[in-house]
């Protein structure tokens, strides 16, 4: 009696799960658990966590720009003195290529000859 | 109006990660836009309008209405997320940066979106902290600051390479002369 009792209770028990319970029926794991490693939802979470913190570093770089950097580079500005120390070593430069052309054996004379005679030759 | 967000988005804002939303914007686009555009429009991820489907005068007053929204208000639309205008065409003049495909989105905010686990949420929660940090500066003169900054090192690198251009012509005449 009481079999049938037990019976009777869990059928009631699994009234309106029947369509869900034989779709389920050809998985004998009923909710399998998620397999451990290599998993795509796994992965996912990897790279978000990875992203998350990636993006911390480059809003913490960003912040420190605009809250730290910037006022610094207001306040202490270097690229006009860089651009006069330029300006002086390219006249040094110049001065100095200028001084090394400037007489009768130099390179660039001597190209200079070298053109002018084969122009010149035929007349 | 279309509205919708690269990868994926779920409906629990608080618990999923967005890397870059997307809005597309039709002959309304005025209309559209004072729907869309808020303040705090940049500051959990990029945003992508999509414009091509208007025409080229259309584009470039769309541009100009959101580039103006923010400098009236003194926000920024680079940080702490960009703002991109997805035009089909590369348009220099504008502020904003203009992409011709969707392909030029930059990979780092194209990845898969979805919910977060505690440990992510903790870590989006202190992220937000230093984009509400980035958002509170001033951004009028970060940008004329930064401008001025790239204006003269440009300058600087054309220098130099023209000393770097004179200085090979003085070694090789030293060379030749020895």
């Amino acid at each position: 009696m009481t079999s049938k009792k037990d019976e009777k209770d869990e059928e009631n028990d699994l009234r309106g799960f029947e369509d869900f319970l034989k779709s389920h029926e050809e998985n004998n794991r009923f909710l399998p658990r998620p397999s451990g490693t290599g998993s795509r939802r796994q992965e996912s979470n990897f790279s978000r966590l990875t992203f998350l913190t990636n993006d911390r570093n480059r809003l913490m770089r960003t912040k420190i720009l605009l809250n730290e950097k910037i006022n610094l580079m207001s306040r202490f500005n270097q690229s006009e003195a860089l651009l006069s120390l330029q300006e002086s070593e390219k006249n040094d430069l110049k001065k100095k290529i200028f001084d090394l052309s400037d007489h009768a054996e130099s390179p660039y004379r001597k190209s200079l000859r070298e053109v002018f005679d084969v122009f010149f030759s035929h007349f | 109006m279309r509205v919708d967000f690269h990868q994926g988005f779920l409906n629990n804002k608080r618990m999923t990660l967005l890397f870059c939303a997307t809005h597309f914007l039709s002959n309304d686009y005025r209309e559209e836009l004072t729907e869309l555009l808020f303040d705090d429009l940049n500051i959990q991820n990029p945003v992508v309008f999509d414009l091509r489907s208007l025409s080229i005068d259309d584009q470039k007053k769309a541009i100009i209405l959101i580039e103006d929204f923010f400098l009236t208000k003194n926000l920024s639309y680079n940080f702490p997320y960009p703002i991109y205008a997805l035009t089909g065409y590369k348009d220099d003049s504008s502020g904003l940066t203009t992409l011709r495909s969707e392909r030029e989105i930059p990979l780092f905010f194209t990845k898969i979106s979805g919910k977060m686990n505690l440990k992510e949420n903790n870590l989006k929660e202190k992220n937000a902290l230093i984009q509400r940090q980035i958002k509170n500066t001033d951004h009028d003169r970060c940008s004329e600051v930064l401008k001025d900054y790239s204006y003269t090192h440009k300058k600087i690198y054309l220098e130099e390479q023209e000393r770097l251009f004179y200085n090979s012509i003085l070694l090789s005449l030293e060379k030749e002369r020895r």
